[in-house]
């Protein structure tokens, strides 16, 4: 098999252009499916043009480094890095700290909600996120109840969706995403402003959320809603 | 009565003690409106005393159903007393604009008690208790009573 460096003869290879290694592709067949391996490369190739404006070795593989957070199994996540680490023609510390920068910013929980059972496991999350960095009494207090507001939002709403925690160490912030593929929320406005009352009785909750969150953002449309909160720790 | 065993109602004279604790599910909060108004009928309670102490999260839906469950009880005659709401989760609630309207919230289980005409009697005098005692049990009454007690008991020493 030909690496995918071969095939795309089109773009006119410049000076930081070499040829990649074939052992390339054998490396990534010892953690993926042969398939997957020659996907990763591919893209590696295509991200690396764009990134770099030449598919050099060294770009391919920082590439492959951040992809290979999400195709291969935590379990062989290390063993693989050490081997695309090892490919790397100069040891340089700057691809190192790249790499440890962008690592983290994978690590992130996610709790899927369907229905309104789901919640406790969501607010658990949130409990865990908050005591990652050391929140306590009421600002970890905003931060579970907010989660409880909007993963209850789409139990009840949509049925389908998803809250993401990240901890951005860089700003000291603990950020929660929201998102569902829902029909949207069309009386927005009127949430917002707490001219809504729903059948529940509820109809506070997205507006404490706002009062409740260091930052806010809500997009919704017809393709779903997206709502982005985030509370400082420091 | 089954499928309850996550709420607790105890029966407490014509009243009746809810504690809630942990994460409080909505199935939980839905098991406890039920549960408590079928008690309120049952056991001919007039109040319910809801200790929130013990929980760790009020979102708007459960204030919401505290509400329901308060006018619930009202219409059967029933008074709903919220006691023990921990200072974080105040803030929180005040922080969202939430407004417990039509629920009466004290600070403590002690207080809520009071409320409902509940309190401690302190037993300050040992000896007029036991006079008394005495006295219902000699199934008299009246200073008549108490001076042959007393005369009892000063032949005992």
């Amino acid at each position: 098999m030909m690496t995918t460096s071969s095939e795309k003869p089109s773009r006119p290879s410049t000076e930081k252009s070499a040829p990649l290694p074939d052992g390339l592709t054998s490396m990534l067949e010892r953690f993926v499916s042969p398939i997957s391996a020659r996907a990763m490369l591919r893209a590696a190739v295509v991200k690396a043009e764009r990134a770099t404006g030449a598919a050099s070795l060294v770009a391919v593989l920082q590439q492959l480094e951040l992809s290979s957070n999400i195709l291969i199994l935590p379990s062989q996540r290390e063993e693989a890095l050490a081997a695309i680490r090892s490919l790397m023609p100069v040891a340089r510390p700057v691809i190192e700290e790249r790499a440890s920068f962008e690592a983290p910013a994978v690590e992130e929980s996610i709790s899927v909600v369907r229905k309104e059972s789901d919640l406790n496991y969501t607010r658990m999350l949130a409990r865990e996120a908050c005591s990652l960095v050391g929140v306590r009494g009421y600002s970890a207090q905003k931060v579970v109840t907010a989660v409880s507001e909007l993963a209850r939002n789409i139990a009840r709403y949509v049925g389908d969706g998803k809250v993401r925690f990240r901890i951005d160490t860089d700003k000291e912030q603990i950020i929660i995403i929201a998102e569902d593929q829902g029909p949207g929320i069309p009386n927005l406005d009127d949430v917002m402003t707490g001219n809504y009352r729903s059948k529940t009785g509820l109809g506070r909750g997205l507006m404490g959320v706002r009062n409740l969150a260091d930052e806010f953002d809500i997009q919704t449309g017809s393709d779903g809603t997206t709502v982005r909160i985030a509370f400082r720790y420091s | 009565m089954s499928n309850n065993d996550r709420v607790t109602c105890i029966p407490l004279w014509d009243c009746l003690l809810v504690p809630l604790h942990g994460d409080v599910g909505d199935d939980d909060a839905d098991d406890l409106v039920s549960e408590v108004l079928q008690r309120i009928q049952r056991d001919e309670c007039f109040g319910v005393l809801v200790d929130l102490s013990g929980v760790w999260t009020l979102d708007s839906h459960l204030c919401s159903v505290l509400a329901r469950l308060a006018l619930a009880a009202r219409m059967m005659g029933a008074k709903t007393v919220l006691s023990g709401m921990r200072p974080e989760i105040a803030m929180t609630l005040e922080t969202m604009g939430i407004q417990l309207r039509g629920i009466q919230t004290e600070a403590t289980l002690e207080d809520a008690l009071a409320s409902m005409g509940i309190t401690r009697v302190s037993r300050r005098d040992q000896a007029s208790d036991d006079v008394l005692v005495q006295l219902l049990l000699a199934g008299d009454s009246g200073p008549a009573a108490r001076t042959s007690f007393e005369t009892k008991r000063d032949r005992g020493q």
